[in-house]
């Protein structure tokens, strides 16, 4: 049997959140599921969950491919020190492939860094991404 | 970001192809003008860029400060609608149905998007924020500046306003 204040609280917090605990605050979530298997919860989630059920309704299409070509377009250029690096390691890579090859007269170098720079990824494929600050 | 700040193109593309929907979808609810909404997106985004070298980690998380901008930008364009029309939100259907929805599916939607539209600007980005964004209480304070006592006492007051105003409808359509 749930607490009559406890109960009180829950049913504020679906007022407040909906009828879906996963968007509850996470401290309460494992109390609330328990709650939420009583008569008075499972009422109060329902009563809740007929209102999101209805924000539901509410889609809406988005089309982000255009837009994020032109954001794309303005995101910071490489900097010269950025573009040498990869020179740089791009030459470390072709001279160490060179040398693997037996028999061949001498490193193939590689051309300008420019041909390093690549505009789809590096030249070592897509770096990870990680998230600072999340 | 530190990538992003030292022109790497890739951590770019990526950064926009995890957050671009969210921000778009953001920025269309609030506005209901998916021109708007766009321009919202780019000029957050060009923010992002010119902060990128200088983002520390263990500031707010990015995703939060990505909302935050986003909801200052579109209070500036309501605002600036108001001033210039009365109205802050445009008085006709939302522009960006779902393609595949019939026309009674379309009006219903209409009618929560309105319903939402006429509540306080806060309590309607807090509704927006929680149900749609998926953010939670304490994210959704975050970008809102506000407390979690402050966002959950809007959020209660909204779904209060909607659920009368959606009662009414009913019965309205029943008679």
């Amino acid at each position: 049997m749930t607490d009559p204040r406890v109960a009180e609280r829950y049913r504020a917090l679906a007022e407040v959140y909906g009828g879906t605990i996963a968007r509850w605050p996470a401290a309460e979530r494992a109390a609330a599921a328990r709650w939420a298997t009583t008569p008075d919860g499972a009422r109060a989630l329902a009563q809740a969950e007929k209102l999101d059920r209805h924000l539901d309704l509410w889609s809406i299409a988005i089309a982000p491919e255009a837009v994020a070509s032109r954001i794309a377009a303005r995101a910071p250029a490489p900097s010269v020190l950025m573009r040498a690096r990869w020179w740089w390691s791009g030459l470390g890579i072709a001279a160490a492939l060179a040398g693997a090859v037996a028999g061949t007269a001498g490193a193939a170098f590689v051309g300008a860094p420019r041909d390093l720079v690549v505009e789809g990824g590096t030249a070592f494929g897509e770096l990870g991404l990680a998230e600072e600050g999340s | 970001m530190a990538r992003v700040g030292r022109g790497d193109r890739a951590a770019a593309r990526l950064l926009i192809t995890a957050k671009l929907p969210r921000v778009l979808a953001l920025a269309t609810r609030l506005l209901r003008d998916r021109g708007a909404a766009e321009e919202v997106a780019q000029e957050t985004f060009l923010r992002a860029w010119r902060g990128a070298g200088d983002w520390r980690t263990g500031r707010a998380r990015y995703d939060t400060w990505l909302h935050t901008v986003v909801l200052n930008l579109c209070r500036d364009r309501l605002r600036r609608r108001r001033e210039l029309t009365g109205e802050p939100v445009p008085d006709r259907a939302d522009p960006t149905p779902d393609a595949e929805q019939t026309l009674l599916t379309a009006e219903r939607a209409r009618r929560v998007a309105d319903a939402i539209a006429a509540l306080p600007e806060r309590q309607r980005e807090a509704i927006v924020l929680v149900h749609y964004q998926d953010l939670s209480g304490a994210e959704a304070a975050a970008a809102l500046e506000v407390s979690v006592e402050a966002l959950e006492s809007l959020l209660a007051r909204a779904r209060r306003t909607l659920r009368a105003r959606f009662a009414a409808e009913q019965e309205a359509e029943r008679d």
